[in-house]
C-alpha cells in the first residue's frame, strides 16, 4: 500500500507557497490527481486542496492549462 | 467571516503581491510600509519574507484609477505574524485600500516554518563523494592488503603444499 507522501515527510500544514511540492499532485491540466491513485490521506487531501485554491488565487499555480 | 468568535491571539501570514510598476529602489520602502501596517495592529512579527519578482500563472486585472491595468508577473512577499481576530479586521480593511498592493491573502497557520520543499530536498541529498587524502590513503591500503594476501597464497602453491591449500580451500 502506497504511503502518504505528506505524512512521511512529517508535515502538518501544506503550504500554499510549496508550489513545487502541490505541483506534483496535479495532473497536466492543472486539476488536482485523486488521493486514491497518489496515496495521500484524506486529512492532508483536504489541506492540499486548500493549499492548491490559496495558491490558485494568488496566481502561484493556474487554474488551468492546456 | 466572523472576526468575534475567537478573541485569544493566533498566528497569520499576510501574502501579498506588489504592483511591478514599482522601481527596484521602491520595492524594499513599500514592504516597510506593509510591516509597519501589521505592527500598527499587532507586535509580534514571527518570519518575514521580502518581495521577490514572479512570473504570474495568470493574468491579474486590477482596477486603478478607473481603468483595467493588467499584470503579467508581481513582488511576492509575505509575513508571517501574531494577532487576534479583531485586530486582523482592521488590517483587512487598511490592506484593501492600499494601490501598491495588487493582491493579498490573509490565512490561518502554525507558529513553526511550514515551507517543506526546502526541508525535503535537504534530507534527500546525501553527502557528495569528496577525494580526500584520507580517503585516497584507506583506498591504498586495503589494495595492499589484497595483494599482500594473494602473494602469500602464491608462496604456499610454489611451496609445494597444493593439497593442504586446496583443503583449505574447500573447507
Amino acid at each position: 500500500m502506497k504511503q502518504c507522501y505528506f505524512s512521511e515527510n512529517n508535515v502538518k500544514l501544506i503550504d500554499y507557497k510549496d508550489t513545487d511540492i502541490i505541483k506534483k499532485f496535479l495532473n497536466p491540466h492543472s486539476r488536482m490527481i485523486a488521493g486514491e491513485h497518489t496515496g495521500v490521506c484524506s486529512k492532508h487531501q483536504r489541506q492540499l486542496a486548500n493549499a492548491v485554491k490559496r495558491a490558485r488565487f494568488m496566481a502561484l499555480l493556474p487554474f488551468v492549462s492546456k | 467571516m466572523d472576526h468575534n468568535e475567537h478573541t485569544e491571539p493566533r498566528v497569520y501570514e499576510l501574502g501579498y503581491h506588489l504592483v511591478p510598476s514599482l522601481s527596484a529602489k521602491q520595492i524594499p520602502v513599500t514592504a516597510k510600509a506593509v510591516r509597519a501596517k501589521i505592527e500598527q495592529v499587532s507586535g509580534k512579527i514571527i518570519a518575514e519574507g521580502l518581495p521577490v519578482f514572479i512570473d504570474l500563472a495568470y493574468q491579474i486585472v486590477k482596477t486603478i484609477d478607473h481603468k483595467n491595468k493588467r499584470f503579467d508577473n508581481a513582488y511576492f512577499g509575505f509575513i508571517k505574524f501574531e494577532g487576534t481576530p479583531s485586530e486582523i479586521a482592521k488590517l483587512e480593511a487598511e490592506l484593501k485600500g492600499d494601490e501598491n498592493i495588487l493582491r493579498y491573502i490573509l490565512v490561518k497557520t502554525l507558529r513553526e516554518d511550514t515551507f517543506i520543499s526546502k526541508k525535503i530536498s535537504s534530507s534527500k541529498t546525501k553527502e557528495p563523494l569528496t577525494f580526500n587524502e584520507e580517503n585516497l590513503v584507506k583506498e591504498t591500503e586495503t589494495i595492499d592488503g589484497k595483494k599482500g594476501r594473494i602473494e602469500e597464497r602464491r608462496e604456499e602453491v610454489e611451496g609445494g603444499d597444493l593439497d593442504k591449500v586446496i583443503e583449505d580451500l574447500v573447507v
